[in-house]
C-alpha cells in the first residue's frame, strides 16, 4: 500500500472555506488555536456563499426578538429548536455588526448602515442586502490577515479519520490535491465540517462544486444526522428553460408577480397571505401543478419595477442581470419564463449533521456549521436570509468550541495505517473500465428529478427510487485523471445523500416543508411534530424518531391538527 | 455554451482564472499557456470572466451539460 507522506497537523481543522468555514476559522484563531482551513477550490471562489443572491437575516438592537422568534417558528411549522432560534437571533445582531466592520458592503438606507427589506416569508423579520462575492472577498481578506490560519486550497477532503481507543472520536481527515491527486492527511483534535450542501454538477446554477461530502463523510463516520427527509431544494432559478441563475429572493422581495398562461396571479390561491413571497417548496409545487394541469408556462413579471429597483439588482444580483442581458431578455419589458430547479439531494436549509448549541455533533472531536449541519433554527423553512445568518452564527460558535477542544486535546500517535487504508479506499472508486462519472450522474438526475419522484412522490415511487439508487451505486466508474476522480467521489456522496433522503422520507408519513407525499398530503401536527435522526453503525442504520419538546418552548401551535398541504397533486 | 474562449491575444497567462474556477475547468498546460481543459463542467458562473484583468474570456449563459427539468 502506498504511504501518504504529507501530514498537516493543527489544533483545529475546518473543512470548507465558505461563509460558515471562514467564520469558524476566524473565531478559533482569535482564541489562539492553530487553524487549518481547507477548501476544494479557492476561498471566495468556491461553494454557495460566493453566489449568495443577496440577502441575510439582519436583526438589530431594538427589534422585538420575541416577535422574530414567533414568526420563524410559525413559518418553520414548529419543527424548530427554539433554544437555537433564541441564541441565533441574539448572536446575529453581533455578527451583522462584525460583517459591517469587516467591510462587507451592505445596501444602505439613508444614513443607516443597513437598508432592510421584506423578502421570502417576512412580515416582522427583515433582511439586509449585499453582494455574495464581495462578502466572501471581505471574509477571505479577514481570514488571510490572521497569522495562525493556514489556508490549504484545491484540496478535496474525502473522509474523516476516527480513532477508537477510549472512546470513538474524530481526529482529522484525509483528502487529495484536486489537480495532482497527491493524498494529504490532516490531524486535529477538533474538526469543523463546513462543507456546504449537495448539488453537484446538476446545473444547479453556480453552486455546482458542492458534492454533499460533508454529510456523506459524517454519515460514514457514524455521526447523527437529522431531517434528511427534507434534503432537497426547489429554488426557482431556471429562466426560459435554459439559463440557470439565482436571485429569486430579491425579486420576491421587490414584488415580482408570478403569472400562469391565463395571466393569473395563481399564488393567491396557494398562499393567500404571502402570495408570491411564499416558501420555495410551495412555489415549486404550485408552478409544477399549474404547468402539469395545462396552465403553463409560468412567468415572472417584473414590468412594474422601477429603474431604482433594477439598479439595486445590478449591485446585489448582477449575475442574474447579466444572464438576462446575454440571453437577450429585458425583464422590464417582458415577463420571463421560469421553472423550479429541483435538486435532490439539495439541502440548503435545515437538514444534515445534528449539532448542539455549541455546534458539537454526536461524535467527539467533530463539529459542524453552515449548510452541512442540521439548521434547526429553520424548522422546515422559516424565512429568507436565515441560511446565511446561520452560517455566521454557527460558524462562530463552532470555531469557539473547536478552539477550546483543539487547544486542550491531542490526536495521539499518527494513525499511519488508517490513513493509508482510507486513501486506498477512496482510490478504489477509480476503475479502468466502466461508465464515466458524467454519464452516471446524468442517469441519476433523470431518475430522481421528474416531478412524480422529486415534488410529488408516494411510497411506491420512493421505494422504486431506492432500488434504482442501489443499482447506480454499484456501477463501475471509468476514471481517467484526478479531475474525473473528484467527480467520481462526488457522485458516490450524492447517491449516499439521496439514499438517506428517501429512507427518511418513507418514515415520515405526512407532508411538511419540502417533503410532499401524495399518499399523505397533509401536515400532521398530531403525530409528526418530531425529528427523524439517522445514524450509521457497523450493524446498519439506526433510526430514532424524537419528539420536538414543544411543551417547554415559548411558541406552540394553537391546536394540533392535520392541515392540507398548500399544493395538492396526484399522479396516480 | 458556458465558457467559450480565452482570447490568445489578450491572455497574459497570469493564471488568475485557473485559481478562480470552482469547477477546475481551466488549467495551465506544460507549455505555460492557460486553456479550457474541461468545458463540459462549466457552470456559467462567470467568475473567470469577471476576474480576468484583460477581458480575455467569453462566457455564454447557457450550460453545456444536459438540462433535466422536473416537468
Amino acid at each position: 500500500m502506498e504511504k501518504t507522506d504529507r501530514v498537516v497537523e493543527s489544533d483545529v481543522l475546518v473543512i470548507g472555506g465558505g461563509l460558515a468555514g471562514c467564520w469558524a476559522a476566524l473565531r478559533a484563531a482569535e482564541l489562539g488555536a492553530r487553524v487549518t482551513l481547507v477548501d476544494k477550490a479557492q476561498v471566495s471562489r468556491s461553494g454557495a456563499s460566493v453566489f449568495a443572491a443577496g440577502v441575510i437575516l439582519a436583526p438589530e438592537e431594538g427589534d422585538d426578538l420575541d416577535a422574530w422568534l414567533r414568526e420563524i417558528v410559525e413559518n418553520g411549522e414548529y419543527l424548530n429548536d427554539q433554544d437555537w432560534v433564541k441564541v441565533f437571533l441574539e448572536d446575529q445582531v453581533k455578527r451583522i455588526k462584525d460583517l459591517i466592520a469587516f467591510g462587507v458592503p451592505f445596501e444602505k438606507e439613508g444614513d443607516a448602515n443597513l437598508g432592510r427589506i421584506l423578502g421570502r416569508g417576512h412580515q416582522v423579520t427583515r433582511i439586509a442586502m449585499f453582494h455574495g462575492k464581495k462578502m466572501m472577498e471581505a471574509m477571505r481578506k479577514k481570514v488571510g490577515s490572521i497569522k495562525n490560519v493556514t489556508l490549504v486550497e484545491r484540496t478535496v477532503i474525502t473522509d474523516l479519520l476516527v480513532k477508537s481507543d477510549h472512546e470513538k472520536r474524530v481526529i482529522g481527515a484525509i483528502g487529495f490535491q484536486a489537480r495532482s491527486g497527491e493524498p494529504v492527511a490532516f490531524l486535529s483534535p477538533a474538526v469543523v465540517l463546513a462543507a456546504g450542501f449537495a448539488t453537484p454538477r446538476f446545473g444547479a446554477g453556480m453552486v455546482d462544486n458542492l458534492g454533499g461530502g460533508g454529510i456523506a463523510m459524517a454519515s460514514r463516520a457514524g455521526a447523527k444526522l437529522t431531517n434528511l427527509e427534507f434534503c432537497m431544494n426547489s429554488n426557482i432559478t431556471i429562466w426560459e428553460r435554459k439559463y440557470i441563475c439565482s436571485g429569486i429572493n430579491m425579486l420576491q422581495g421587490a414584488g415580482a408577480k408570478f403569472l400562469n398562461s391565463k395571466g393569473q396571479r395563481f399564488m393567491l390561491q396557494y398562499d393567500p397571505v404571502l402570495i408570491e413571497r411564499a416558501s420555495l417548496s410551495t412555489l415549486a409545487r404550485a408552478f409544477a401543478k399549474e404547468s402539469l394541469e395545462g396552465r403553463g408556462p409560468i412567468q415572472v413579471d417584473m414590468r412594474h419595477f422601477s429603474r431604482e429597483t433594477f439598479e439595486r439588482f445590478e449591485r446585489v444580483i448582477p449575475k442574474l442581470m447579466r444572464v438576462f442581458k446575454d440571453g437577450g431578455i429585458d425583464p422590464g419589458k417582458v415577463p420571463v419564463e421560469c421553472t423550479p430547479n429541483v435538486r435532490v439531494p439539495g439541502n440548503v436549509d435545515c437538514r444534515g449533521i445534528r449539532v448542539d448549541l455549541n455546534c458539537r455533533s454526536s461524535l467527539p472531536g467533530l463539529l459542524a456549521a453552515g449548510a452541512c449541519s442540521c439548521n434547526l433554527v429553520h424548522g422546515t423553512y422559516s424565512v429568507g436570509g436565515v441560511n446565511l445568518a446561520y452560517c455566521c452564527v454557527s460558524g462562530y460558535r463552532a470555531g469557539e468550541e473547536a478552539a477550546r477542544i483543539g487547544r486542550a486535546g491531542t490526536v495521539g500517535t499518527i494513525p499511519r495505517k488508517e490513513i493509508d487504508q482510507k486513501v486506498s479506499l477512496a482510490r478504489a472508486v477509480m476503475q479502468r473500465e466502466g461508465e464515466t462519472p458524467d454519464d452516471v450522474m446524468l442517469a441519476y438526475r433523470r431518475l430522481v428529478l421528474p416531478a412524480e419522484y422529486s415534488l410529488f412522490p408516494n411510497e411506491t415511487r420512493m421505494q422504486f427510487i431506492l432500488n434504482k439508487l442501489e443499482e447506480l451505486d454499484g456501477i463501475k466508474l471509468r476514471v481517467n485523471d484526478t479531475h474525473e476522480f473528484v467527480k467520481a467521489l462526488e457522485l458516490k456522496d450524492v447517491i449516499l445523500c439521496a439514499k438517506l433522503k428517501f429512507q427518511a422520507s418513507l418514515i415520515r408519513k405526512e407532508s411538511r416543508g419540502d417533503l410532499y407525499r401524495e399518499d399523505f398530503p397533509f401536515r400532521d401536527d398530531i403525530s409528526w411534530l418530531k425529528w427523524i435522526n439517522i445514524q450509521h453503525t457497523d450493524e446498519g442504520d439506526v433510526v430514532d424518531v424524537e419528539e420536538v419538546p414543544l411543551d417547554r418552548y415559548p411558541v406552540q401551535p394553537a391546536e394540533r391538527r392535520q392541515i392540507p398541504y398548500p399544493v395538492q397533486f396526484h399522479f396516480s | 455554451m458556458g465558457i467559450q474562449a480565452i482570447d490568445d491575444d489578450k491572455c497574459t497567462c497570469c493564471e488568475i482564472c485557473v485559481d478562480s474556477c470552482p469547477m477546475d475547468v481551466i488549467r495551465t498546460g506544460d507549455d505555460g499557456k492557460v486553456h479550457i481543459a474541461y468545458p463540459g463542467d462549466c457552470d456559467c458562473c462567470y467568475l473567470c470572466a469577471e476576474d480576468c484583468p484583460t477581458g480575455a474570456i467569453t462566457v455564454s449563459p447557457q450550460q453545456t451539460k444536459a438540462s433535466v427539468l422536473c416537468y
